[in-house]
């Protein structure tokens, strides 16, 4: 048996997206111009803690499109990120390794965090092939 | 690990990026309701503490909390929390047993005393001298005042460490209590649930190790960010209460189509707590969209309020007058119910 067979109806959502997406398009232009004035570095709305009903959730995807880059992660599970049709406004979704959706949040930024190497890693990798030539 | 080791310059030798730090501060930042900004910041916070010494103190309890924060699934991002303390007691847990146990923990306490954080599940048994649990030869009362003397903040998991909890229940034979209920002079956070959801725990003791400090608390000591709210509040089967489309019995018409259970007995609208937005078993379900009333697990003394399946109106409210009145009235006495659980909070509590 699974869930699907429980006969539980849920209420049915309301038709079409609420007026959430364009007020998330609001506030995108506004950090992406404090990020293009150079007020600011990074900026990042948080999605998954939104109530975005599915048709919101797909009129945002519809309205910010795909742009040219796309990645994937392993880091502790998956992430996904891609860069949205807007420049500079990066999508990103981060899973746990059970695959559950952990986060997911716009990132406004020339390059996300999640695809740049942290400098203490860096550093840890000159030691760590340092050794390796060693040993050879 | 080196003693000056930072926890990010450990983790980094296990093979653990500063993105898994990025992706567990974010998926933190999410269920705390943190800005989203907070993320880098709080990890760059983690990785440079060093490892936090937990000393986790079991008295009157089920195991239950244990259970909830360690889960019986595949690993996830929030498990990640037991690479960033050190659990250097725990009776279920520890490969130690009798005297090295107890040895163990009084080490840790001299290694890091005024640092270490103290996590307690179970109540605290006052009657009689305490004598009914007792471990080691000293009763609980004696070692949790003992390790709190040396501790920076506790955090009590469960109804039973939080408020007495299951042992508490009338006629409370052992005269238990809870944690804050003895410890007076250090920061003491309630995590109730029986048992607490284990995003809870993890974001708590996360938020103490970036911050240094226990995030903010309501008037019974829980964590605002996820207490902040009653069940009812964030329910998805709110608006058909607000409707009157309530179900009446467990397999009527109403309870097929998933209609509010308020008049079975749900106790979400007096119940703070976070099942509705985090939910359980990997964000699957909570009980009411499992079709089962809440039992208000995270409220003080919930054992006794009466049938955990009499409406509300019936219990606390007078009759069930109040519940034709929802029924036909909707909004208006849905937000009136909002209103008055937080007015009569504390009468509830107390079980009158």
């Amino acid at each position: 048996m699974s869930l699907d067979d429980i006969p539980i109806q849920i209420a049915p959502p309301q038709e079409g997206p609420s007026e959430m997406p364009k007020a998330l398009l609001h506030e995108v232009w506004e950090l992406l111009q404090a990020v293009c004035a150079g007020r600011s570095v990074r900026e990042r709305i948080d999605l998954h803690g939104l109530p975005l009903s599915p048709a919101d959730y797909q009129q945002l995807q519809q309205l910010l499109g795909r742009g040219e880059v796309s990645a994937l992660i392993e880091a502790s599970g998956r992430s996904e990120v891609f860069e949205t049709a807007v420049a500079g406004v990066w999508w990103l979704r981060d899973f746990g390794a059970d695959e559950r959706l952990v986060a997911e949040y716009l990132e406004i930024t020339a390059l996300p965090l999640m695809l740049m190497t942290h400098h203490d890693d860096l550093c840890a990798a000159v030691a760590l092939l340092q050794q390796q030539l060693s040993a050879e | 690990m080196k003693k000056a080791d930072t926890l990010g310059d450990e983790l980094r030798r296990q093979g653990i990026s500063r993105r898994t730090f990025l992706k567990f501060c974010a998926a933190m930042a999410t269920s705390m309701a943190l800005p989203a900004s907070m993320a880098p910041v709080m990890a760059d916070a983690l990785a440079a503490t060093r490892r936090q010494s937990v000393i986790w103190l079991s008295f009157q309890e089920c195991t239950g909390c244990t259970e909830s924060i360690l889960r019986s699934y595949a690993p996830s991002i929030e498990s990640l929390i037991f690479d960033f303390i050190s659990l250097d007691y725990h009776h279920t847990l520890q490969a130690a047993a009798g005297r090295a146990a107890e040895d163990a923990r009084d080490q840790a306490m001299q290694e890091n005393w005024g640092k270490y954080l103290v996590i307690v599940d179970g109540s605290i048994p006052l009657k009689d001298g305490g004598i009914y649990s007792t471990i080691d030869g000293h009763t609980n009362l004696e070692t949790l005042e003992t390790v709190a003397a040396g501790a920076a903040a506790l955090i009590s998991v469960g109804t039973c460490a939080a408020y007495g909890g299951l042992p508490m229940a009338r006629p409370n034979p052992t005269g238990a209590v809870g944690v804050d209920e003895i410890i007076k002079d250090k920061p003491v956070i309630n995590l109730p649930g029986c048992p607490p959801i284990p995003e809870v725990m993890t974001g708590t003791i996360a938020s103490f190790l970036t911050f240094g400090r226990l995030p903010e608390m309501d008037r019974l000591g829980r964590p605002v960010a996820f207490f902040g709210d009653t069940i009812h509040d964030r329910c998805y089967r709110r608006p058909l209460y607000e409707r009157g489309k309530f179900a009446r019995g467990f397999d009527d018409e109403g309870a097929r189509k998933g209609w509010c259970l308020y008049a079975l007995g749900c106790k979400g609208p007096i119940t703070y707590n976070a099942c509705a937005t985090i939910k359980w078993n990997q964000g699957q379900s909570f009980p009411i969209q499992s079709g089962h009333g809440c039992l208000g697990c995270s409220e003080p003394r919930f054992w006794d309020k009466d049938s955990f399946y009499k409406p509300l109106s019936a219990t606390h409210w007078g009759n069930a007058a109040g519940l034709a009145a929802a029924a036909a009235a909707g909004a208006a006495v849905g937000a009136g119910v909002a209103v008055l659980s937080r007015r009569h909070q504390d009468t509830i509590a107390k079980g009158e």
